[in-house]
């Protein structure tokens, strides 16, 4: 193996896992020893992947209070390591770790409130696509319609959680000194989260009707199919009415026309 | 004073005064009040998703000449680079029309982890190929010069024959790229590691250098030993500002930048910051500043 992957190697173990005591001997022991100057360099990975994951979840680590999350996120930045130089794609699997925490199975909406932070996280910084004009559709045959199958932005995410993950994730924003009292059993909900005409990340609440409605078009269902599967839940369901709001708000931004099955 | 009218998009005219490193909290204020600055450099990385970010960046650019400055290329790496980092590096390239593209003389990745640092080289020959045939690579799918910037070091390899200096002029022999000049690493790095900055400045090929990054640095006792830590986290430090005006007395021509990024004070301060080193930088080179270049 060449020295310099060897060398490599052996810092590498030392940043991530703090045992110096295989690297110390390639390192100059002149005035602190090579141990101390490594932790030099664990120090600065822990410190700025703590800072990356506190600013991708800032509910979590107001939940948790800072001390916890500080320890919580150098845990995870040493079983996890970043795999892309781009902090923002980092801590995709944070909320998979935080349900494997055993302290933390008191909050147990937690995770689910994680998973909320990082598609928001992924919403705001997944490419750019052209939008779809309002009018797209219009100019379509009526007969078709219900053969089209849609492309959804590349921010767009829906994450279902059986607590009341949007009031806490409100509850806990930085601008909200409101305290309120919030019962956990309320039911599931089903958030959509996508990119505006902005470029910020939003999400809203999805009636049962149009989560089943929006998954069977993520699954490239036809608008035919989602719509029959949209009125098991409500039978008064408009597919119409709502492709137009998808497009308007910039959710769906292509479309294809599937050829009828003979 | 909008600088699209008069500076081609490609480079900063000559006699740029000093810019400043600008960060995602600044730049909101940037687009809205428009301040004077000659030039900014960001994080390529922070820069190659979609949305907003870089839709801002966008705007940024149509006003002042912008510099990128990778911070995740590991060009000291000893495997191959990371295609599909460089990819996305090209495409912003290409998107933003920089001024300036710079890279760190360091490496951060290994077997497909990220260690987010810059960690530092051992100066041997084995590493000077591997880092020429990165640079190489790298410069030529960009199709254009990238500056190779000096790190801040905590350790030094026991096997480490060359010299920083002398290695980076090596680069510039080999590969043709430029440098870019950080003299507050230079003191860090001499603090910490034992060495005459002076010495260090004055081995650097002067026509390679195209940029000179300034920073603050603070000071940690680490079992009694005094470590310098290079956190960008406060005003320029006076042994750096006399280093640097030993540095543009050689390099007359390569444009400053003052970088900070932990405690980030109100963009004023950084404005302020970049306004002493335009004096400093007049009164060290004075008249001749034309003459020198």
């Amino acid at each position: 193996m060449p020295q310099l992957d060897e060398l490599q190697a052996t810092v590498r173990r030392a940043v991530l896992s703090g045992d110096a005591s295989r690297g110390a001997s390639a390192i100059d022991g002149d005035g602190l020893p090579p141990a101390g100057r490594l932790q030099i360099y664990r120090n600065h990975y822990l410190i700025t992947l703590t800072e990356a994951l506190a600013a991708t979840f800032p509910v979590v680590a107001r939940l948790v209070g800072e001390r916890c999350f500080d320890g919580l996120a150098r845990e995870f930045s040493v079983l996890s390591p970043p795999r892309t130089p781009c902090l923002f794609e980092y801590g995709g699997n944070f909320p998979i770790y935080l349900a494997a925490v055993p302290t933390l199975h008191a909050l147990p909406y937690l995770p689910d409130v994680a998973r909320l932070e990082w598609a928001i996280n992924a919403a705001r910084h997944a490419p750019d696509a052209p939008a779809l004009p309002a009018a797209a559709l219009t100019r379509l045959p009526a007969a078709c319609l219900s053969s089209l199958t849609f492309t959804l932005h590349p921010s767009t995410r829906i994450v279902v959680s059986r607590y009341p993950i949007d009031r806490i994730w409100r509850a806990h924003q930085p601008d909200n000194d409101a305290r309120e009292r919030i019962a956990l059993g309320q039911g599931r909900v089903r958030l959509l989260i996508h990119r505006d005409a902005e470029g910020d990340a939003v999400w809203r609440l999805l009636p049962r009707a149009e989560f089943l409605f929006l998954r069977a078009l993520r699954a490239v269902r036809t608008l035919g199919e989602a719509w029959e599967r949209a009125q098991e839940a409500d039978a008064e369901f408009d597919g119409g009415r709502t492709v137009a709001g998808l497009i308007g708000a910039g959710v769906l931004i292509d479309y294809d026309l599937v050829q009828p099955k003979p | 004073m909008g600088a699209s009218m008069s500076s081609p998009r490609d480079r900063l005219p000559p006699q740029t005064r000093c810019g400043i490193g600008l960060r995602a909290a600044h730049i909101a204020e940037v687009i809205a009040t428009h301040p004077d600055i000659a030039w900014v450099e960001v994080h390529a990385e922070n820069y190659m998703g979609g949305g907003r970010a870089v839709r801002e960046l966008e705007a940024v650019r149509n006003d002042y000449p912008v510099s990128l400055h990778g911070v995740g290329l590991s060009l000291g790496g000893a495997g191959r680079l990371d295609a599909r980092h460089m990819g996305r590096l090209r495409d912003l390239v290409n998107r933003i029309e920089p001024v300036l593209v710079s890279e760190h003389l360091a490496w951060s990745a290994h077997g497909g982890t990220y260690l987010n640092g810059l960690l530092p080289l051992p100066y041997t020959e084995e590493a000077l190929a591997a880092v020429a045939r990165n640079i190489a690579e790298l410069q030529d799918s960009l199709g254009r010069r990238v500056l190779i910037e000096n790190p801040s070091a905590y350790l030094r390899y026991a096997d480490s024959p060359i010299p920083e200096a002398e290695f980076l002029a090596e680069l510039v022999r080999c590969t043709g790229c430029g440098l870019l000049c950080d003299v507050n690493n230079i003191h860090v790095t001499c603090a910490n590691l034992g060495g005459d900055p002076v010495a260090w400045l004055n081995a650097l090929p002067a026509r390679a250098v195209g940029e000179i990054h300034l920073a603050g640095h603070c000071a940690n006792d680490a079992d009694g030993c005094v470590i310098l830590i290079d956190d960008h986290g406060s005003p320029v430090a006076e042994p750096v500002w006399a280093l640097y005006e030993r540095a543009v007395t050689r390099f007359p021509c390569a444009p400053a930048l003052i970088e900070w990024d932990s405690h980030l004070p109100p963009l004023a301060t950084l404005l302020a910051e970049a306004a002493l080193a335009d004096r400093r930088h007049a009164a060290a080179v004075g008249r001749n500043t034309y003459a020198a270049a």
